[in-house]
């Protein structure tokens, strides 16, 4: 079996590299962006498949709490500040640059954004991954954007369902629907889901005889 | 208290306490989760089958490789490193409320008269013959300044001297227009032609240069730009820092919009094919070895060293991208002396001597590779 990689238990220190930073620690700064950058970025993908955006739009955002920081207030929970503030700016400039895009329907065209890269850009980081992990990754790209972001939320960082709820601006409810209701998509689309016990069964079932 | 014992696998993976206990590991749930099982064997596999599937779904969501990660890393603490220097000038030379509202309003200024170029560009129509002139003569026009015009109708490079302290080579054949002084904020230049430019760094005032197909942005850098009429493409070459070139042609409505503008690293290069209107982003043919001379002159000397070692070493040494699979190559090693050849020579000894190819696919270094077993 393989060993699952825990979320690390760090917020306490992130909260305590929050407050260094406000006080003009730099290199508090620079740990803090290298704690979260990876979490920030896989987020992200979840609104576009726009790598360069992406990084743009995290650098921007370290950089504006950097300018601010004499201003930034205590925060118990950095990690879901940062998830905040992250998709504020990128609804923000997805809708910026569709509107530049002179398309009428924002909703329809930040769909179109984030579909038409998806394969040929995140080929790259795909080739260390397993069989399996890449067949679940597209199984979530299939799902609607929405239950993407909650599936990510849930399964990436380990975020309560408050917390999702808090984070998309929706109630508790929608999130356990919205999770069930992938759950149920993701075991349609994954062989793998359901096999997985009958061939446990199996196994046991052939020492057995043997 | 839940009753996990009628929870089928789904059940599992909604569970927040469930899922909790696996990504955070916390002991507390460790402890719990080790005795439920104990007590419920034959709910064993569930458990197990869940666990490991919330693990790879967590895995399938990376989408960030190291190399990026720590590349995005650097260039973020060196943006938050002048972001101070520029602040404490700031401070020092103001004091107080006046800096942060002026610079609001010079922003806000900075947009619009972006917007008005914008504007400019996309209400003409793209006829192929007069465009270069048009969006000359409308930067031109706009600023209603002086504009001082140079070009080179000799043999051998021009120097120019600009008024922010940048410098410029001009090659022959070709013409530079620039004015007499850069309004505040602004540093935009015409380009006919090909040059180099070596770019003071001003973060407040990012310096363009316009040509007739594409935009090159920059904040402070060299780079050359050939961008001659009779020719069929365009190219920017970066020789430091970073770039940023959009197409200054009005766009079809087919085209997606982040295509038409792409960012280079050192020793990159963009071309942009004018009748097809498109940029592709490639290495330059000869990589130059980046920073000062007393390091790149040394030899890169490497006795039994994993390849993981020498491909970092080479992407310090040329500021390039290198993609390879490293827990496939964890076990490819290599004795070797790289000394002053050619980038692409370097990487076919090493990819000889490990049994692996390369290629080079926008702007990075891909190395196709095998255990070395």
């Amino acid at each position: 079996m393989r060993k699952p990689t825990p979320v690390p238990e760090d917020e306490p220190h992130l909260g305590e590299l929050w407050n260094r930073f406000r006080q003009h620690d730099e290199q508090a700064f620079d740990e803090l962006a290298e704690r979260r950058y990876r979490l920030l970025f896989n987020y992200a993908t979840k609104f576009t498949k726009d790598t360069e955006l992406i990084k743009d739009c995290i650098q921007d955002l370290f950089l504006e709490l950097w300018y601010r920081r004499t201003r930034l207030t205590d925060t118990s929970y950095v990690t879901v500040y940062l998830i905040c503030a992250l998709r504020n700016n990128l609804l923000r400039k997805l809708k910026v640059n569709t509107r530049l895009d002179d398309s009428a329907d924002i909703a329809v065209s930040c769909e179109g954004f984030t579909d038409n890269l998806t394969i040929e850009t995140m080929l790259i980081s795909s080739e260390s991954m397993s069989q399996k992990e890449r067949e679940i990754r597209n199984a979530i790209n299939r799902l609607p954007k929405r239950q993407q972001e909650v599936i990510f939320l849930k399964f990436y960082e380990g975020l309560s369902n408050d917390e999702i709820a808090k984070v998309m601006e929706i109630e508790r409810q929608t999130v356990s629907n919205f999770i069930y209701r992938a759950i149920a998509q993701l075991k349609n689309d994954l062989p793998s889901f359901s096999n997985v016990i009958p061939q446990i069964i199996l196994v046991f079932f052939l020492k057995f005889l043997s | 208290m839940q009753d996990y014992a009628r929870y089928d696998i789904k059940d599992f993976l909604a569970d927040e306490a469930f899922c909790r206990w696996v990504l955070h590991q916390k002991p507390a749930d460790n402890a719990f989760w080790e005795n439920w099982v104990r007590n419920n064997p034959d709910r064993a596999s569930i458990v197990i089958t869940a666990k490991e599937l919330i693990s790879e779904i967590h895995h399938a969501q990376h989408y960030l490789s190291e190399d990026e990660l720590q590349h995005e890393l650097q260039r973020l603490s060196a943006a938050r490193k002048s972001a101070t220097e520029e602040m404490e000038y700031a401070e020092s030379a103001n004091d107080g409320v006046a800096p942060n509202w002026l610079s609001r309003f010079s922003l806000a200024l900075g947009v619009l008269t972006c917007l008005v170029v914008l504007f400019y560009f996309y209400t003409n129509s793209p006829t192929n013959t007069s465009q270069s002139q048009i969006s000359q003569e409308s930067l031109k026009d706009e600023k209603n300044e002086k504009w001082i015009e140079v070009t080179n109708n000799e043999s051998i490079t021009k120097y120019i001297a600009l008024p922010d302290g940048s410098s410029v080579k001009l090659s022959p054949e070709s013409k530079l227009s620039y004015p007499a002084a850069f309004v505040k904020n602004e540093r935009e230049v015409l380009l006919n032609g090909e040059a180099f430019f070596d770019v003071t760094k001003n973060p407040e005032s990012p310096f363009k240069v316009y040509t007739s197909d594409v935009v090159t942005t920059v904040l402070g850098t060299s780079f050359t730009v050939k961008a001659f009429d009779q020719d069929k493409d365009v190219r920017v070459v970066v020789k430091t820092g970073r770039v940023t070139v959009a197409a200054n042609a009005p766009q079809s409505k087919t085209q997606e919009p982040e295509k038409n503008e792409l960012v280079l690293l050192p020793n990159q290069q963009v071309v942009y094919h004018r009748n097809e209107q498109k940029m592709k982003r490639s290495l330059i043919e000869n990589p130059a070895q980046v920073g000062p001379a007393d390091i790149t002159s040394q030899n890169l000397v490497f006795e039994d060293a994993p390849v993981a070692k020498v491909f970092e070493s080479l992407q310090k040494r040329y500021e390039v991208q290198i993609i390879y699979d490293a827990d496939l190559m964890a076990g490819c090693q290599l004795t070797a002396e790289l000394g002053q050849e050619p980038l692409f020579e370097k990487l076919g000894m090493i990819c000889k001597a490990i049994q692996a190819r390369y290629e080079v696919i926008d702007g990075q270094i891909v190395i196709h590779g095998s255990s070395c077993k």
